[in-house]
């Protein structure tokens, strides 16, 4: 019986991570313009900083997806140099990436409060 | 451009593990324009370099990364093949436009051979004595390998005409390869009392090049793709068979009684160690069988004795079957290295 148990919550929680990954999965690149918007981050901080808040499992998931946003011009790259340490890959939101965040809140905002709704309802 | 592996701090074994992985995506990002591919690549080694430098054992941070191909699909790209299509294509519609060219000189040497008049190589022949057919004569003869020649530079010279994404055969090259396919086949039936059948191995070779590709974008099978290899040694082995029993019957037992030079038992030898390795899918016996190939049809050109067209189209058969084995065992080989793609037998 006692078996039976650990399975069931064996599968309720894969299934869980399997929700958790792929809603994170949407939301990533909200999350990383709206990092952005507050200063400029390099790779590593930027991961750990997505880790830290738990949202996003896996830090490598993140070089992808900050390739296709410098593709589309709403991120842009350079190696910086501050107090004299070793240069760093920093990562800049362009005007472009602005109107995409502030496009992806609404969208964000209006489909959350009603997913919030249709929560309640049921 | 900045290296930031060069800190002091980083092992050589790091280093080498961290410029592994970094060719590994070069490689499956070998398709995006440079400068977007090496952006990618400093993102991916900044990282690397920035957590060990943290601290974290790089083993764990290149686990962490997300995997060449994986990157790939993320990027949206479509998934990378191994590029056997393109490179048969490539191989099967050159040689197919040499051995066009080949085809267009003779069929022109036997035209002009057979307009000359009776004069010719008493010194009193005069070039005004050709006939006026000549000319358009040379046109039809030539016409087929320009087609063949002009197919093959289109497929080979322009990277990006016949390299579609993920080094996939684009549509258009395809295309091409099926028009000079029908123009080499059209050469071969409208003479065929004549001069036609001199084309009949561009022609097969302008088929494979239209057959061949699409066949490697499928998943192979194992008995296929063995069946296909051992039919090919037959068609080795069997004319080998076939005169061995001839001289044995003939001879006796001791072919070399028989007059038959130690040289005829060596190409015998020879070819039977190429039909076995054909057979057991070896590149190095389907090198050997194009070379053959080509070989016997330079003979049958220079020596043009009795049966010489059989022996111009046993080369060919021979070429044909060397390359289309050649491209089958380097496509085998490029699946075996390439995770994710099918692998042949």
């Amino acid at each position: 019986m006692q078996d039976l148990f650990v399975a069931v919550d064996a599968v309720e929680r894969e299934g869980e991570e399997r929700i958790t990954t792929s809603l994170r999965k949407g939301l990533l690149e909200l999350c990383v313009l709206a990092l952005l918007a507050r200063r400029d981050h390099y790779g590593l901080e930027l991961a750990d900083d997505l880790v830290a808040r738990g949202l996003t499992a896996s830090e490598g998931s993140l070089y992808p997806l900050l390739a296709r946003l410098r593709d589309a011009g709403a991120v842009e790259t350079r190696w910086e140099s501050r107090d004299g340490s070793r240069p760093r890959r920093y990562y800049a939101i362009t005007p472009t990436g602005r109107t995409q965040l502030a496009a992806s809140t609404r969208v964000w905002r209006q489909t959350s409060a009603q997913v919030d709704e249709l929560l309640e309802e049921s | 451009m900045h290296d930031p592996t060069s800190s002091p701090s980083r092992s050589a074994a790091d280093a080498r593990a961290l410029e592994a992985h970094l060719r590994a995506l070069r490689i499956e990002l070998a398709d995006l324009p440079e400068h977007r591919r090496e952006e990618v690549v400093d993102d991916v080694r900044a990282h690397v370099v920035d957590a060990a430098e943290s601290g974290r054992p790089l083993p764990q941070v290149l686990a962490g990364l997300t995997a060449p191909a994986a990157f790939r699909s993320e990027l949206g790209l479509p998934p990378r093949g191994d590029g056997s299509p393109l490179v048969a294509a490539r191989v099967l519609q050159a040689s197919a436009a040499v051995v066009a060219l080949v085809t267009a000189a003779l069929t022109l040497y036997g035209h002009v051979l057979s307009s000359v008049p009776w004069q010719a190589g008493t010194g009193q022949g005069q070039a005004h004595d050709l006939p006026a057919g000549l000319a358009s004569g040379s046109v039809v003869a030539v016409a087929p390998a320009v087609v063949a020649v002009l197919a093959a530079a289109l497929l080979v010279v322009p990277r990006g005409f016949a390299a579609g994404p993920g080094r996939s055969l684009r549509p258009a090259a395809h295309a091409v390869s099926w028009v000079c396919a029908v123009a080499l086949t059209a050469a071969t039936l409208v003479d065929l009392g004549g001069s036609g059948w001199w084309w009949f191995p561009a022609a097969l070779l302008a088929w494979a090049a239209v057959v061949v590709p699409r066949r490697l974008r499928r998943a192979p099978s194992t008995r296929g793709t063995a069946v296909r290899r051992w039919l090919r040694a037959a068609v080795v082995l069997l004319p080998v068979g076939l005169w061995t029993g001839a001289v044995l019957v003939s001879q006796g037992l001791n072919p070399l009684e028989g007059g038959r030079s130690a040289l005829h038992l060596a190409v015998v030898a020879a070819l039977v160690v190429v039909g076995v390795l054909v057979g057991l899918g070896s590149r190095a016996g389907h090198v050997a069988l194009a070379a053959a190939g080509a070989l016997v049809m330079v003979l049958a050109v220079v020596e043009m004795g009795m049966l010489v067209l059989a022996v111009w189209w046993s080369g060919g058969v021979w070429l044909l079957l060397g390359l289309v084995g050649l491209v089958d065992s380097t496509a085998r080989s490029r699946r075996s290295s390439t995770p994710g793609t099918p692998a042949t037998a």
